[in-house]
């Protein structure tokens, strides 16, 4: 199949500070490609200079099979985006907005733009000056939906979004790929990806560390599971268990770590009175610690040692996005 | 009017270039307005600034000696400062809201993801940029005109044209080093002290040039020199001298498209 997106080698330094290094990238058209990773890690750089915003210090790109920095122009006539951070015209209301960015390709359909918003529940008649965030965002997603794009790119569209409109969201995306458009969007949040996308990308402190399908991801995700019984705890019953690790124990409360499916754990637990059972959302620094030790370990710590205001940032956003 | 950057531009600044006009042509009016009484105390006056010394009456006046004449009126309250101050702080304001502006207030990176190409931006950007100025050059020139017709001046049409292309000219070349420099660092803060300094620095350089004779050759390096100092009504247009403006605001324009061509886009 095609390419909808291929880069090579494509490296980006600002200056002294890594952007993205070394980064080959194949996304195939048709799929919904999701590219994960903490904030910081280059994805926003990675996108942006698919759209030739930025300028590569080394390496290439392609869009659609056109080269990001010489087709650009013509790139961006098949292509809808939505920028991570973004200003709106404060002035213009939301059809206004719409209507100038449609001009500049050439006009849109506008009943399309209608359903659209009718779907995000967003009012076009209000000045986006007056906008809450959320619906900053949603003018957003209409933008980069409304020409019928065949590729989308989309750096963190969900953050922002309240729940509601994610899922519907979602459903676009659904929608977007049956209708055989590609997608490419950038999260932090790996629920999210495994839930909207057919193949992820991890990258990692500039680096694109392993590329997956997300069928298969499953298979290594790590759950931490508690188990509350009624009586004293099996201990060695689980700990013999095959992918179970870091196990701790009290007298009634096992706590553990699962790599790959839940089918052996909950076997064992039947065989037993359990008062109380929870399994949380796979974790992304999880994922990373024990199956991409050893490419992203050093990496890890590193960030451990350096970055830690801007990881407990990226901690509570991940958070608020499981929450959501 | 939202058909491309050019068009909406021209919308966004609908209302302060309303703003801008209004303010000109009231000043030059109240100016023109006020020349009847001043001609009749022109005797006084004439005393009086044949006691300044001369390379001060020179710096701010010209060569001038007519003082009961519309023209050196005009030239001193008009066109010798504030004129040209009202055309570039105009220009200067609305070159760094072009490419600067959009790409500070955060507007820059989604009409780029758009198919324009950053050159057709660029002209876009820099049309919107020459008609403002334009407009209100134009409004200038009306006003005089109206001014006129009511207090009867008696000017000379070719020189009051040529005086307003000289104040254009002027005002296009020092907004258009202040755009460039916003579209070549994307700092509005930046283009503006750029655009000030060029500004005022060809103001002083003139003055001194003047006053100081072993400086004379300052002036060469003023683009207030260029556009006829404190006396453009008197001079009239000089196709050498306007050259001299057009081609900074030309070169001012290449350095602008040059650089943001090559450099990343601010978030």
């Amino acid at each position: 199949m095609a390419l909808a997106i291929d880069t090579e080698h494509l490296t980006k330094y600002y200056g002294e500070s890594r952007g993205i290094v070394d980064v080959d990238l194949d996304v195939e058209a048709g799929d919904v490609f999701g590219f994960l990773g903490p904030n910081g890690a280059g994805k926003t750089t990675t996108i942006r200079v698919l759209l030739d915003l930025i300028r590569p210090t080394s390496g290439s790109a392609t869009v659609l099979g056109l080269d990001a920095r010489r087709d650009s122009v013509a790139i961006r006539r098949r292509v809808g985006y939505l920028p991570g951070e973004y200003a709106l015209y404060p002035r213009l209301t939301g059809a206004e907005t719409l209507r100038y960015y449609g001009n500049l390709r050439g006009g849109v359909d506008w009943s399309y733009v209608e359903a659209l918003a009718r779907r995000l529940d967003f009012d076009l008649g209000r000045r986006s000056g007056d906008l809450s965030t959320g619906n900053k965002r949603k003018l957003g997603l209409i933008q980069a939906f409304m020409l019928r794009p065949e590729l989308v790119i989309l750096d963190e569209p969900t953050s922002g979004l309240d729940p509601l409109v994610q899922r519907e969201f979602y459903a676009m995306v659904d929608e977007a790929r049956e209708a055989g458009m590609t997608l490419f969007l950038s999260s932090h949040v790996l629920p999210e990806v495994q839930r909207v996308c057919s193949r992820v990308g991890f990258v990692r402190e500039g680096r694109l560390v392993a590329v997956e399908d997300v069928a298969a991801l499953g298979a290594k995700a790590v759950h931490h599971v508690e188990i509350e019984f009624a009586g004293p705890a099996p201990r060695a019953q689980f700990a013999a268990l095959p992918g179970v690790g870091s196990l701790t124990a009290t007298d009634h409360r096992l706590a553990f770590t699962v790599t790959g499916g839940l089918d052996a754990v909950v076997k064992a637990a039947a065989r037993h009175e359990v008062v109380a059972l929870t399994s949380h959302e796979p974790d992304l620094e999880d994922l990373f610690l024990v199956h991409y030790g050893e490419l992203a370990g050093h990496d890890v710590e590193e960030r451990a040692e350096h970055d830690d205001g801007e990881r407990s940032g990226d901690e509570e956003r991940e958070r608020a996005g499981d929450a959501a | 009017m939202l058909r491309d950057a050019y068009l909406k531009g021209m919308r966004d600044q609908r209302r302060s270039l309303s703003i801008w006009v209004a303010s000109i042509v009231a000043y030059v009016l109240m100016m023109c307005a006020l020349f009847p009484s001043v001609r009749r105390s022109a005797p006084d006056m004439e005393a009086y600034i044949k006691n300044m010394p001369e390379a001060l009456r020179h710096a701010f006046m010209g060569e001038s000696t007519d003082y009961g004449s519309a023209t050196t009126y005009l030239n001193g309250e008009l066109f010798s400062f504030m004129s040209p101050l009202f055309v570039m702080i105009f220009g200067i304001g609305l070159a760094v809201g072009q490419i600067a502006g959009e790409e500070e207030n955060g507007t820059l990176s989604l009409l780029l993801a758009y198919p324009v190409s950053r050159g057709r931006l660029l002209l876009q950007k820099l049309g919107v940029l020459a008609t403002g100025v334009a407009a209100l050059c134009a409004a200038h020139l009306a006003a005089v005109a109206v001014g006129d017709a009511l207090v009867g001046l008696d000017l000379s049409l070719g020189r009051t044209l040529g005086a307003h292309v000289s104040l254009l000219l002027l005002g296009l070349s020092v907004a258009t080093v202040a755009f460039a420099v916003g579209a070549a660092t994307g700092r509005r803060g930046v283009a503006i002290a750029a655009g000030a300094a060029i500004g005022a620095v060809a103001y002083l350089l003139n003055i001194i040039a003047r006053m100081v004779e072993s400086l004379g050759w300052l002036r060469d390096v003023s683009l207030f020199h260029y556009y006829g100092g404190a006396e453009p009504l008197r001079l009239g247009l000089r196709p050498a001298y306007a050259a001299v403006l057009l081609a900074v605001t030309v070169g001012a324009a290449l350095v602008a498209w040059f650089s943001f061509e090559r450099r990343d886009v601010h978030v």
